[in-house]
């Protein structure tokens, strides 16, 4: 509690000081006219700080901030000037309290005595002149920043600066004395502007300083050393703007002379400039100067050295600086570097906002920025000379220094782990007490860093497993003692860097995590089936501990067992793209053990496409990459109820199709024509046109019997570009494969938050800029599962079996259709379940009688219809590839024509029933972007043959149908078929309402025609309550459904269905019905 | 540039105590053209007389600005430029 007061008032405090030097240093310029809102800020700051260490005890601190308050205080009443000597003073006293501040703890031990003095002697001696002379105690403001400071500039020089800038100053005045001497010799008159460049100013140097710049002296003659090598002056003042800033730049203008005596071939020039390019760089950007040209006035690397050694002042310096003054200055001023490297290598600050970023880090991003502006320049220059060496050295150099620059600004995020770890001795110290446990804990790694990202997710869960292992894993004292354990239980807790990523162990030498226990637990809270249970290895009962909604401690304590704990953990660590393992032993102890990408800001991600969308995929989250050869895909996956799983040595892991789960239409590039074709295969060991379909599709039950007839093209997983290619994902607790069109290359891409609208897609983790300019998205492996219905939390069963059901819920929503052609631009669709065969036909094996056409077919004839024989669509062009559909309508088989190509599909389009409806056709859908029309063959038999069908409806028993079907389009097509019957039908949408009719027209309805898959309660459900219930029991019921594997059947049949049919077979249905009633009446 | 020089000394010698340059036509400047301004601002100087830049492109200016030249040839850039 105490901890996070302090905590508060030190961010606070911290922040206080953060303004601090800034407003100091501006109340210093404004000198005698002090703002007095300014000085009453930092007043104020001192103040706070003052009150708040008083009342956390920080006696020191208190002291300092005391005598500092008292100065502002001074300054404010006007008793003070806040001369750069007082400025100074203070300055060395915030740092010191800055210092502190972020050493609470260490702060009694400070020594401050040296600055207490200080202070105190800046308000005594205040207090005495104001009582004598003040205005000799008042050194002179100090020069403004004028950019013509004259050569004595160094003697003036307030006692704010550090000592090596006069050292530089010094040299910089030995260097220019130099300068000043050459126009000296030429004894023309003087024109008015400087032949010699100002001293850096020491505003310009502490600038310099601050951004790591140096600052150069290029002396040159734009005539002889720029124009005649071959460089304009404008390019030349351009590289300059470019990578620096020119402080002054004096041009020779005496030498030139007067239009009398020109003659234009030399005009020497002085330019000071600042940059952070290093000599060598600068020389290179100058590469027509000489060395001697350009000299270094100030450099930042070289100031430490002289600080204490004063070079001799230069023998022309007119007034060399007192050394007595001298050392004065400089001991604060050292005082101050040395207070804020400290505080710069500190970097515990805890406030989420500010990021401390060691100096030496900034400097190298300083000249990395330098670098990459040069290289800019020469990429310029290269495209402007379309110089294709010139433009591949720049690329060379723009790749190496840009990933230069990631990795350094990487490195600004890192932070220590230790700052989360911190918390963790009074957590475990807490709760052990309050527990009546005693706990060692074992802190090892606290300095590995971990980017920023990764820290903040970090600190809420590993606070939880440690709580967790407190809680739970270690025993009571009794316990332990019993188990035969030294009483003291030892939670370690340990970071390491591994293999790039970081690991943090979480282990205690507690009791263990008894798989029994957990997966009772949850097989009491109905997180899994008993059954499942027993084929879990004892590591996965143990996962089970994440799943959410357990907790193993029998009462619900207040310190974890709040049944939120773990799977808290899993939710977090997906979130950060990290993996836990467990490792636990009973009665041994338990470890936790957490990998984590050191940064989620760039992700090594394989790029992959899926129906041309390009996605990225953390490589965090790829365990494996897996290319299925086409003759292994059969070996590799298999179906297990409706869903798909691969098999990948011994796992069963679940399967799914990118596309599938986002939504996009599966496509596959033709192999011939290179066009990108619709994929529209079920399953990938769905093995279409293998050879002609034609003889093959003789099973009208198999849904994938009936596929297109002649495709020209081989089985396109023949081909070697049709392998299937499938990343085996991993989202920390589960695997599974993810089915991809194609893997491309692996790059590092910088991740983009989401923007608001799809910040919610729990399937993307965020979206990047490819190296081709497009945008891919990122995504989220363990948001897909979710999506995909997987299962965390067991894969081998539980996955499968949340696969199976998604699977499930796609087909039952999705009808199967054979597509077809009437006229070229006149596509068609027909009920798969219609269609018994396909067969081509020539032209010339067609029979005409009158308007009626028939063909030789197995020993018959089979009548020959055309869609347009009833409907109003484009004639059949019997020029075209022509096929039949051999159907077979109530018993008959009948052939409509139509013409290549023909394709079998799977779609949950919806059915337009309004638009297109006429004689013959039931509806319109689009599929492949195209207006399909959906042939209802019994109509269109009813309007083509000249009487009808029989349909018997007077000739058959009628009697009450009730349908349940949640599909409409089924629904209405069934109860169609069955009141042409003469049956009335009672329809229901679901299971449930199915039931409740049921109940209702108890004694009316004969016969339950039922969907297996339907929302609520299933054909099976239903069947399963009719039977069980003694009212029902005897209903005959008869299953109408596309689940048409054995499996189905056999299911259907156990759970009590009497006739498991296809659906849309109407001839079937009919009869079945029909001899139902019939058997009633 | 050798011209101009003539041009501007037989002004000179005529007693012109301003001359302004109309560089509005101008868009670079070699190192003849600054050594031709600048010995006519020397020139002017021990006459007491002033030179003048007008009409000067964003580029010169620029030039002329990061040499320092700018006020002492009393440089005005195109925009600002009053004649």
């Amino acid at each position: 509690m105490v901890d996070d007061i302090l905590k508060e008032f030190i961010n606070e405090s911290l922040e206080h000081l953060g303004t601090i030097e800034e407003e100091l240093l501006s109340m210093e310029e404004s000198g005698d006219d002090v703002d007095e809102e300014v000085v009453n800020k930092i007043f104020r700051a001192a103040h706070s700080i003052k009150g708040g260490s008083s009342f956390f005890g920080l006696n020191k601190v208190k002291e300092l901030a005391h005598r500092a308050e008292t100065i502002l205080d001074m300054i404010r009443s006007r008793e003070m000037m806040p001369n750069a000597e007082v400025i100074n003073i203070l300055l060395a006293a915030f740092d010191k309290l800055r210092e502190m501040l972020n050493q609470p703890d260490a702060s009694g031990q400070t020594d401050t005595d040296d600055l207490m003095s200080k202070l105190d002697a800046v308000v005594s001696s205040s207090r005495s002149a104001i009582q004598s002379e003040p205005e000799e105690e008042w050194p002179p403001p100090p020069p403004p920043q004028a950019q013509a400071a004259p050569v004595q500039a160094p003697v003036q020089a307030p006692p704010v600066q550090v000592t090596p800038v006069q050292a530089a100053s010094a040299k910089a005045a030995a260097a220019l004395a130099k300068v000043a001497a050459t126009p000296a010799k030429e004894p023309v008159k003087p024109p008015p502007p400087s032949p010699v460049c100002a001293m850096p100013t020491e505003a310009e140097i502490d600038r310099a300083r601050r951004y790591g710049q140096y600052i150069y002296q290029i002396k040159c003659d734009l005539v002889a050393d720029i124009e005649r090598k071959g460089k304009t002056i404008k390019s030349v003042f351009d590289d300059l703007s470019y990578t620096g800033e020119v402080l002054d730049c004096a041009v020779d203008t005496a030498s030139i002379g007067t239009l009398d005596d020109a003659v234009y071939d030399s005009i020497p020039i002085n330019v000071m400039f600042a940059t952070i390019q290093e000599p060598d760089i600068v020389r290179v950007l100058f590469d027509t100067l000489s060395a001697d040209n350009i000299q270094t006035l100030f450099d930042l690397s070289k100031e430490a050295a002289p600080a204490i050694e004063q070079p001799a002042p230069p023998a022309n310096e007119p007034k060399p600086p007192e050394p007595a003054q001298e050392a004065q200055k400089a001991k604060p001023a050292q005082e101050k570097t040395a207070s804020e490297e400290k505080a710069s290598s500190k970097s515990s600050s805890q406030t989420a906002e500010t990021l401390r970023v060691n100096v030496g880090l900034i400097e190298n991003l300083a000249n990395l920025a330098g670098e990459l502006v040069l290289s800019r320049n020469q990429l310029r220059a290269a495209v402007s000379q379309k110089n294709t060496k010139l433009l591949s050295e720049a690329d060379q150099r723009i790749n190496q220094i840009s990933s230069e620059l990631q990795d350094v600004i990487m490195q600004t995020r890192l932070q220590p782990i230790g700052n989360v770890f911190s918390r963790f001795p009074r957590v475990v110290r807490d709760l052990s007490q309050a527990m009546g446990k005693e706990i060692q804990l074992d802190i090892l790694g606290k300095e590995i860093a971990v980017d920023k990202s990764v820290h903040e997710g970090l600190a809420e869960l590993l606070t939880h497993m440690v709580r967790n292992s407190v809680d739970h894993g270690i025993e009571t004292l009794e316990g332990r003692r019993l188990a035969g354990k030294k009483p003291s239980g030892l939670i370690r807790i340990e970071a390491r860097h591994e293999a790039g990523k970081v690991v943090v162990d979480v282990a205690d030498d507690g009791k263990g995590i008894d798989p029994e226990r957990v997966s009772e637990v949850a097989i009491n809270k109905g997180l899994i089936t008993a059954e499942k249970v027993k084929k879990l290895t004892d590591a996965e009962k143990q996962a089970l501990i994440f799943a959410p909604g357990l907790s193993t401690t029998r009462e619900v304590s207040d310190v974890s067992g709040r049944g939120v704990g773990m799977d808290v953990v899993k939710t977090n660590l997906d979130q950060l793209g990290g993996q836990v393992e467990i490792h636990s032993e009973v009665g041994k102890g338990t470890l936790f053990r957490i990998k984590l990408p050191l940064t989620l800001a760039v992700m090594p991600s394989l790029i992959v496409t899926a129906s041309k969308e390009q996605f990225a995929i953390p490589q965090a989250n790829i365990e494996e990459l897996l290319r299925l050869r086409p003759e292994e895909v059969k070996e590799r996956i298999e179906v297990v109820g409706d869903s798909e799983v691969l098999l990948l040595r011994n796992k069963i892991l679940p399967l799914t199709r990118l596309s599938d789960i986002l939504g996009i239409a599966p496509t596959y590039t033709d192999e011939e024509t290179g066009e990108l074709k619709e994929d529209r295969r079920d399953r990938l060991h769905d093995r279409r046109s293998r050879r002609s379909a034609v003889a093959d599709a003789t099973d009208p039950k198999s849904k994938y019997s009936k596929k297109e007839t002649t495709r020209s093209g081989k089985d396109r997983r023949q081909s070697a570009g049709s392998a299937i290619e499938i990343i085996v994902a991993t989202t920390g607790t589960m695997s599974y494969g993810l089915v991809v069109d194609e893997f491309h290359d692996t790059e590092e891409v910088v991740v983009k938050p989401l923007g608001l609208r799809l910040r919610d897609l729990r399937e993307y983790s965020g979206s990047t800029i490819l190296g081709d300019g497009t945008v891919a998205l990122i995504l989220d492996m363990a948001g897909l599962a979710v999506k995909a219905g997987l299962s965390s939390v067991s894969d081998s069963v539980r996955a499968v079996e949340l696969a199976a059901e998604v699977e499930t819920k796609r087909l039952q929503d999705s009808k199967a259709l054979l597509l077809f052609y009437n006229g070229p631009d006149n596509p068609m669709a027909i009920p798969m379940g219609m269609v018994q065969r396909v067969e081509s036909v020539l032209p010339g094996q067609i029979e005409h009688f009158g308007a009626r056409r028939t063909l030789k077919y197995r020993n018959g004839f089979l009548p020959l219809y055309t869609v347009s024989d009833a409907a109003n669509v484009q004639q059949l062009d019997e020029g075209m590839s022509l096929i039949v559909l051999v159907c077979n309508v109530d018993g008959e088989e009948i052939g409509l024509l139509g013409s290549m190509p023909v394709d079998a599909i799977r779609t949950q389009a919806d059915i337009d029933g309004i638009t297109h409806n006429q004689t013959g056709i039931a509806g319109s859908l689009i599929i492949q972007n195209r207006t399909t029309l959906l042939v209802d063959l019994y109509d269109l038999l009813e309007a083509a043959r000249p009487g009808g069908r029989e349909n018997g409806n007077s000739a058959h028993a009628s009697g009450v149908v009730l349908l349940a079907e949640d599909s409409e389009f089924f629904r209405n097509q069934i109860r169609k078929f069955l009141e042409t019957d003469g049956h009335r039908v009672i329809t229901a949408v679901d299971g449930e309402e199915a039931w409740d009719l049921l109940l209702k027209n108890l004694s009316e309805i004969q016969v339950l025609v039922t969907d297996i898959e339907m929302p609520k309660l299933g054909g099976l459900g239903l069947t399963a309550r009719i039977r069980a219930d003694e009212r029902t029991a005897k209903l005959p019921i008869v299953a109408v459904t596309s689940l048409g594997t054995e499996q189905d059947v056999a299911r259907g049949l156990a759970a009590g269905v009497n006739e498991y049919q296809t659906k849309l077979d109407r001839g079937k249905l009919s009869g079945c019905v029909r001899g139902i009633i019939g058997a009633y009446t | 540039a050798p011209q101009i020089q003539l041009a501007l000394k037989q002004e000179m010698a005529e007693g012109a105590n301003e001359i302004v340059f109309d560089l509005s036509g101008t868009e670079s400047l070699d190192s003849a053209g600054i050594c031709l301004l600048i010995a006519a601002c020397n020139s002017m100087y021990t006459v007491g007389g002033t030179v003048r830049l007008v009409g000067l492109s964003n580029d010169i200016f620029k030039l002329l600005k990061g040499m320092k030249l700018a006020d002492c040839l009393n440089a005005a850039p195109r925009e600002a430029s009053n004649g």
